[in-house]
């Protein structure tokens, strides 16, 4: 209203809150929403800020906390439907001056009869109804951006700090501000690990995403480009990505049956929570007298994989003696078996066989040989581009199995009872000791889908569904710029409120007030009164005459200021307690769902 | 500073009066007559039978005046949307406050006095392309209010 210019007092009543109590209460004072500009800047990855209009974040917010906003009186009222109806409205106000807000409390006689307070004039009144529903669907038109990560253009600094994203563990890895690789302009982030401890370079915080109901397809990818620290193949100058592969971490926590469980996405387009088998597998073992050998045969037919880790143990001398062999490149099984064989003492390999031989042992139970995958492999999917020299960027797209759309693992029902550990999505990009890199437009995106809440009374005869629409609301997945939250990491605890009746997101709950006034059909007056001598404003509610029982709320009013008469159209208003049954879904699931 | 004033009083004898703050006027403001039953009339819209799907309630203001030569009809013609604020009181208490309509505005050539009609808007269509900025300080704890 400040950007109108047409600065009045500003009054309002509404009783919705949110459950959450580091923002409940008073919902205008105490609710949060685009603490950080996401919510009125459309694009922050370009740096082409366009801004939101004042039309979409006043209508948006009023209407998500089931408000509405008119100037009444001196000032402008935004005033809940249902407390508009109240006898007395009980109302704070925001006094219209400069520096800090001035708030005080008041109450307001609101109630007027028509035919006692208003008389009747010119015999023009008539009564007609509204059509009834049978159901009312409300969907959440949110905004978001394509990429979901926040600042994943890795654009966005605040006094110099990186928003969101920034570097965890090593003594000396840390990250700077360069130019971006992608020739788009803008800024990328220089990751520097000289220390001799790996670090991470990960979204800060997890960002929720509604994985249950509405997104179950994602796209991922990254821009690299290596700058220090990795080998070069001697004759081509390319870098050597054998134990120098780009390790990135993709996790989703799973509410597993009341269990919280940490799924990380694999190389195959898949979660995991636990290894699964190594590559390569021991067939059989064995010990022969002569040269007192102990034998591991390996499959044939399999080769030794990255993160493969072959355990032997054997005893010499009346010494248990234990082994593990970690690979870190796929080798075939007659070069894995080598590989081993240089790495144990009296080890004895043919040079083309998967048998693999250590002399010198004594024949005893306790020999033995397997294979597992290396502890957190499944943490970590790794990257190499093939070809890539330093200084060159490589714009990488994971294509788990083969494709560019991977499915995301189903975290649980997202609901009332959900608590703030599932559907938590975490990225993280492995800073290795000793390497420099840059990394630029971290990006996710997920299929296209709205939030759709159907509220309906079974029992009810007619027909008819309402269809309206929010562009502010409250809802689970933190990527919702347009989300009453107060940041894109908390909206999984902040997504709930309560209206005194209900709890739910601010789209459910305004389904469901809808949905207890017009599932019947209401009466609509339409008619001429006098206010002669009266004060009148838009902000009365009225019963009238005759209507014994019914409330009405003005909805179109044409005041004739100096004939002292209003035309009066009002709505009968109720707010039922009738049984209503919900459906949360998504828009995709009338069209184009992909499953 | 306010150019144009006009008073009435209602039927039931309460005092209005409607104020025209035209930006740049420096002069002292000039009274006006309104047409009788036609002077100040304000409409409320909360759109078609819905409470529930349209949260702005616009209000308007039309006004019938006599223009007896004091009137500059021609400015009105030219003013930018939020040049001429306009405000209505009931006894001293503020009622409307809008910005005038110059879109759609007549003007009769005819010899004085004549009737002139305009009209005032609250300002919530505005807002449509009123593009939402703030400085970066602001970008602190935001509440639906701030």
């Amino acid at each position: 209203m400040q950007q109108l210019g047409i600065n009045l007092p500003i009054r309002w009543s509404c009783s919705i809150e949110a459950i959450n109590t580091s923002i409940s209460g008073e919902p205008f004072q105490n609710l949060r929403w685009s603490q950080f500009g996401d919510g009125f800047l459309v694009n922050t990855t370009t740096g082409n800020m366009r801004y939101q209009s004042c039309k979409y974040i006043v209508e948006g917010l009023t209407k998500a906390l089931q408000c509405r906003i008119v100037q009444a009186d001196g000032a402008w009222w935004v005033i809940g439907i249902k407390e508009h109806l109240a006898d007395v409205i009980a109302y704070r106000e925001c006094a219209n001056s400069t520096g800090l807000p001035v708030i005080t409390e008041h109450t307001r006689d609101s109630l007027r009869v028509v035919g006692e307070d208003y008389k009747f004039i010119n015999e023009d009144a008539v009564l007609t109804a509204t059509a009834a529903n049978k159901s009312v669907t409300v969907t959440y038109e949110h905004n978001q951006l394509a990429n979901i990560l926040p600042n994943g253009g890795l654009e966005q600094r605040s006094l110099g700090a990186l928003m969101w994203w920034g570097v965890q563990g090593g003594t000396f890895a840390y990250e700077s501000e360069i130019g971006s690789i992608t020739g788009r302009g803008g800024s990328a982030v220089k990751l520097i690990n000289s220390g001799p401890d790996p670090a991470v370079f990960k979204l800060l915080n997890p960002l929720p995403i509604d994985a249950h109901t509405l997104y179950n397809i994602f796209e991922f990818g990254f821009s690299f480009m290596a700058i220090d620290g990795y080998p070069l193949n001697p004759e081509n100058g390319r870098i050597d990505w054998r134990n120098n592969e780009i390790k990135v971490s993709v996790k989703y926590t799973v509410n597993n049956n009341g269990t919280i469980e940490d799924w990380y996405l694999n190389e195959y387009g898949y979660w995991q929570n636990t290894n699964g088998p190594a590559n390569q597998q021991v067939i059989s073992t064995s010990w022969h007298p002569a040269g007192n050998a102990f034998y591991i045969h390996f499959d044939p037919a399999k080769s030794f994989f990255t993160g493969d880790v072959v355990f032997i143990q054997f005893v010499r001398d009346g010494v248990v003696i234990g082994r593990e062999v970690l690979f870190e490149e796929t080798m075939d099984v007659t070069s894995g078996v080598a590989f081993i064989v240089s790495k144990i003492q009296d080890g004895y390999t043919s040079g083309s066989s998967n048998l693999l031989t250590i002399n010198n042992t004594q024949n005893h139970p306790a020999n033995t040989a397997w294979t597992e995958k290396e502890a957190d492999y499944f943490k970590y999917i790794s990257f190499t581009v093939q070809g890539l020299e330093l200084n060159y960027s490589a714009a990488i797209t994971y294509t788990g199995a083969g494709s560019l759309e991977n499915k995301i693992i189903d975290p649980g029902v997202i609901n009332l009872t959900t608590g703030n550990k599932e559907g938590l999505l975490s990225v993280e990009f492995v800073m290795p000791a000793g390497k420099t890199y840059v990394l630029d437009d971290i990006w996710l995106s997920v299929n296209h889908n709205k939030d759709v809440y159907k509220a309906s009374h079974e029992e009810s005869n007619n027909t008819k569904n309402l269809d309206i629409s929010l562009p502010i609301s409250s809802a689970f997945s933190g990527f919702y710029t347009s989300n009453l939250m107060r940041s894109y990491s908390t909206s999984n605890t902040d997504w709930l409120f309560t209206d005194g009746t209900d709890i739910g997101s601010l789209t459910e709950l305004y389904a469901r007030s809808a949905l207890r006034c017009l599932y019947s059909q209401n009466i609509v007056f339409n008619g001429s009164i006098s206010t002669l001598g009266k004060d009148w404003s838009f902000i009365d509610n009225y019963s009238i005459a005759t209507l014994d029982g019914k409330k009405f709320l003005p909805n179109r009013s044409i005041y004739n200021t100096e004939k002292n008469e209003v035309n009066l159209i009002a709505l009968e208003y109720r707010n039922d307690d009738i049984a209503i049954s919900i459906e949360h879904y998504g828009s995709e699931e009338e069209k184009d769902l992909k499953y | 500073m306010i150019k144009y004033r006009i008073p009435y009083k209602s039927y039931d004898n309460s005092d209005w009066l409607i104020e025209f703050d035209i930006i740049g006027y420096t002069g002292t403001p000039i009274n006006a007559r309104g047409v009788a039953d036609r002077v100040g009339v304000l409409s409320y819209d909360g759109g078609v039978d819905d409470l529930w799907d349209n949260p702005l309630v616009n209000v308007s203001l039309s006004s019938a005046i006599y223009n007896q030569g004091q009137v500059d009809q021609m400015e009105f013609l030219t003013l930018n949307d939020r040049d001429c604020k306009i405000t209505v009181t009931r006894n001293g208490q503020v009622k409307f406050q809008g910005y005038l309509i110059p879109d759609n505005q007549q003007i009769r050539l005819a010899s004085i006095p004549y009737e002139m009609e305009f009209g005032a808007t609250s300002g919530l269509p505005l807002l449509e392309t009123l593009q939402f900025s703030v400085f970066g300080a602001e970008l602190g704890t935001r509440c639906p209010l701030n």
